[in-house]
């Protein structure tokens, strides 16, 4: 919905959800369902952290308004298909970004989505 | 710091454009398929800025009007009454980015279509490439430039006096595009004749091709036609 309106998350929205991010992959249960006594999602935490980051990455802010939605309920059909992985020492001292080209980059410890890793030519 | 590989989702939107080229299911995918269209890109994650942005060290302002009624009205009156006051935070040689807290402000959307206007400057035409409003109420909008710079003008069917208003854009020699005009949402149909009226001078035209259009606004080129 807030994408809808072209507005920006609340502050802190992001910064959250990706500690609950963090948390998840610390406890290895970022694929597994949580259950309650009364409830239980249908898909596992990692599925709607995808779905919600590359709805983000997909630039809302520049589609028609009704777009979006499509847009979003198309995100939720690819979200197990995206790797989200910790940098690794040689991807953290790199100079040469043609390493991570055409990867997204996931700040857990800002309050923004993403930014992209472009290609050096 | 995590890593989002998106190859997967690229591999998926493949998939759907195969599907979708396949003679089956012909028509099944196509809302799908334009929004995928407009978002890969995106997760090609290759995207590079083509034209440097620059931000000016003082504040630069300039008064926009959204829609094809207030642009006309405001290039022919020369009044800025159904402007409002945005401010510039960058700009390149084909866009600008500018801030408008949200208060008082019209609806708007992507792909509108607005007039730029700045003092000591000619006006200019813009659409809105992307639109989005913070937790302060503050409005940022993309703008793009439609080159060259646009006059008012009034057009009748060849030989009847109803008028139409229109917008008139010269040729531009860099893009090799001839004289264009731009009328509101159906004012355009090929081959039609019109009596064109501006500040000083009366001609005939024949419209040819509609060249862009949106929501609210279609762009055509023509002919003159000689006496």
């Amino acid at each position: 919905m807030l994408f809808r309106h072209y507005r920006s998350s609340p502050t802190g929205a992001v910064h959250e959800l990706h500690q609950l991010y963090l948390y998840c992959e610390a406890d290895e249960v970022l694929d597994k369902q949580a259950s309650l006594k009364f409830s239980s999602t249908k898909k596992p935490f990692i599925h709607y952290y995808s779905q919600i980051m590359l709805t983000g990455i997909a630039d809302p802010y520049s589609l028609d308004k009704y777009d979006v939605f499509r847009l979003f309920n198309l995100m939720a059909k690819m979200a197990d298909r995206v790797t989200i992985t910790p940098l690794t020492d040689h991807q953290k001292t790199t100079d040469n970004t043609t390493v991570l080209g055409g990867h997204s980059c996931l700040e857990c410890n800002s309050d923004r989505s993403r930014y992209h890793f472009t290609i050096s030519i | 710091m995590r890593l989002l590989n998106p190859q997967g989702v690229l591999f998926a939107i493949e998939q759907i454009f195969d599907a979708a080229a396949n003679t089956s299911t012909l028509g099944c995918y196509n809302l799908d398929i334009q929004s995928l269209k407009k978002v890969i890109p995106q997760f090609n994650a290759n995207f590079q800025r083509q034209y440097q942005r620059q931000s000016g060290s003082e504040e630069r302002l300039v008064r926009l009007a959204k829609g094809f009624e207030a642009i006309h009205h405001s290039l022919a009156k020369n009044d800025d009454s159904e402007t409002t006051e945005w401010s510039v935070c960058n700009h390149s040689s084909t866009g600008l980015m500018a801030r408008c807290s949200k208060i008082n402000l019209p609806d708007l959307s992507i792909g509108d279509f607005l007039g730029v206007f700045e003092a000591d400057l000619s006006p200019k035409l813009v659409t809105i490439r992307w639109l989005q409003i913070d937790n302060n109420e503050s409005v940022d909008l993309g703008l793009q430039l439609h080159p060259g710079n646009p006059a008012a003008i009034y057009l009748s069917p060849h030989g009847k006096t109803t008028e139409t208003k229109g917008l008139y854009l010269p040729p531009i020699g860099e893009i090799r595009q001839a004289q264009t005009i731009i009328v509101g949402k159906g004012g355009y149909s090929p081959n039609r004749t019109f009596d064109v009226k501006d500040d000083e001078k009366t001609y005939t035209i024949v419209t040819q091709k509609l060249l862009n259009y949106s929501l609210n606004y279609e762009q055509f080129n023509y002919v003159v036609k000689k006496d």
